[in-house]
């Protein structure tokens, strides 16, 4: 087989510049003719070959993917809980101490009140400058 | 030993026999003890301080009666003190006081007791004999009696017999501590309020003293149209004694004082005792009398101007408000 023409057949089946002497002169040869059907069956299967990743490969992923993005975001929420349960703690102890403090500093609401009788009490003012 | 010095150590020897002799008291089991009556004798010698020089007591429940007796020689320089007998030892002339306690009623700082005293001077006629319904406060001394010395061998110049009333603590709850907050409120017309605070712990039956932070007024603030700017200063003070019963109630006397002024003039003081009773951790509040009392202040020209406390303070309420609550058992002081 000329190896030429072999050559050329497969860069014209790779859609490559060619010389249309040399592939006239080639497909005059049975068996160049044989090789350059060969090539283009080739090329057929290739262009005809659609590997990609399965349905099942894509659910998994899917599924994989979906649960890694739910873990995040839950993750996310209970962050956002513990913070806002912190903040709450804090106000609600800076409260309760404000409210003590508060109430500290001021006298229990009598339950009864009394009165001195004006026989308990004496009186020795005085009048006096300064 | 010359005669004199027996009769001196004799003295002494039959003085500390009857110091502490019984009195007499007809013992009543099914009711204890509540109040201790007290008679003391007092000598103010020639020269020096008064000192107590003998003492006798009588155990008494509610309604029992009960009597001691005190002798003195004529120069106080023997005497004897107790029940029957134990003044026989003094020789005439003498003075013998015969003191009979009857126990009305025993509140707390309120003793009633009905006090028969029979006086007997030697060569002096009759005895004489008063009879005195008296309220005593807890530990409070009233004169009963004064004698003065008719010689002076001994250098005593007077003796004075006082009673007082002591109570008897219950065994089950005389060591009990109680936790006293004292506040002093006081609210002008407005509402507005001004605190003072206290805490005492003291024991059952034990009073104790406090003393409130003062208030500050400005006559500015409480009648501006006076014209006068000074600070008056109001000064709240007293003591309180509590007794927690067996019933869990307890018993209150709270004694208060209050004085006013400003610079360095004073109105004096005012005062009074309030009894009662209250639970434990109940607040009670005891409203003090409107103030009162004037004094002279100079205004900003210099013309003297009279102020006039009860019409500075007419909207002022001032009261003490009182929580008491018994520790536990076993609580350290």
């Amino acid at each position: 087989m000329n190896a030429l023409w072999a050559e050329e057949l497969s860069r014209l089946v790779d859609a490559e510049p060619v010389d249309p002497e040399v592939v006239a002169d080639a497909l005059e040869s049975p068996e160049t003719r044989l090789l350059f059907v060969g090539f283009l069956r080739l090329r057929a299967a290739v262009r005809e070959d659609r590997y990609g990743p399965s349905v099942a490969f894509h659910d998994r992923m899917g599924r994989t993917l979906q649960a890694a993005e739910r873990q995040s975001t839950d993750r996310r929420v209970v962050l956002r809980l513990v913070a806002a349960l912190i903040v709450t703690a804090l106000l609600t102890g800076l409260g309760v101490e404000s409210w003590r403090r508060w109430r500290d500093d001021r006298p229990p609401r009598p339950n009864r009140v009394l009165r001195f009788d004006a026989s308990e009490w004496t009186s020795n003012t005085t009048r006096s400058g300064s | 030993m010359s005669i004199n010095r027996w009769i001196a150590v004799l003295s002494f020897l039959a003085l500390l026999a009857t110091a502490t002799a019984s009195p007499s008291v007809q013992p009543d089991p099914a009711q204890p003890a509540v109040t201790q009556m007290v008679l003391r004798v007092l000598v103010t010698p020639d020269t020096g301080p008064t000192r107590e020089v003998a003492s006798s007591n009588v155990a008494l429940a509610i309604g029992q009666s009960g009597s001691t007796m005190f002798a003195t020689s004529a120069d106080l320089c023997g005497r004897g003190i107790g029940g029957a007998g134990a003044t026989d030892h003094i020789g005439s002339p003498r003075h013998v006081w015969t003191v009979r306690f009857t126990l009305n009623a025993a509140e707390i700082d309120r003793i009633a007791v009905d006090v028969d005293v029979e006086r007997q001077d030697d060569g002096l006629g009759g005895a004489r004999r008063t009879l005195r319904q008296l309220i005593l406060t807890e530990g409070a001394p009233h004169i009963l009696d004064f004698v003065e010395s008719s010689g002076r061998t001994c250098g005593q110049a007077s003796a004075v017999l006082e009673v007082s009333a002591v109570a008897i603590e219950s065994p089950a709850l005389s060591r009990r501590l109680l936790n006293y907050d004292l506040w002093l409120t006081q609210r002008d017309g407005t509402g507005r309020e001004w605190t003072r605070r206290e805490a005492r712990t003291a024991e059952q039956g034990e009073r104790v003293d406090f003393r409130f932070q003062p208030l500050m007024w400005s006559t500015t603030m409480l009648m501006p149209s006076l014209g006068i700017d000074l600070t008056i200063d109001e000064r709240v003070s007293g003591s309180i004694r509590g007794r927690l019963r067996a019933d869990g109630q307890l018993e209150l006397s709270l004694a208060t004082s209050r004085r006013l002024g400003h610079g360095n003039g004073w109105t004096g003081s005012e005062g009074g005792t309030k009894v009662f009773t209250a639970r434990a951790g109940e607040a009670v509040s005891v409203e003090l009398p409107r103030m009162g009392g004037r004094s002279l202040a100079l205004s900003a020209a210099g013309t003297p101007a009279l102020l006039d406390y009860q019409e500075l303070f007419k909207s002022h309420t001032t009261a003490v408000v009182l929580v008491v609550s018994p520790l536990p058992d076993g609580t350290n002081r």
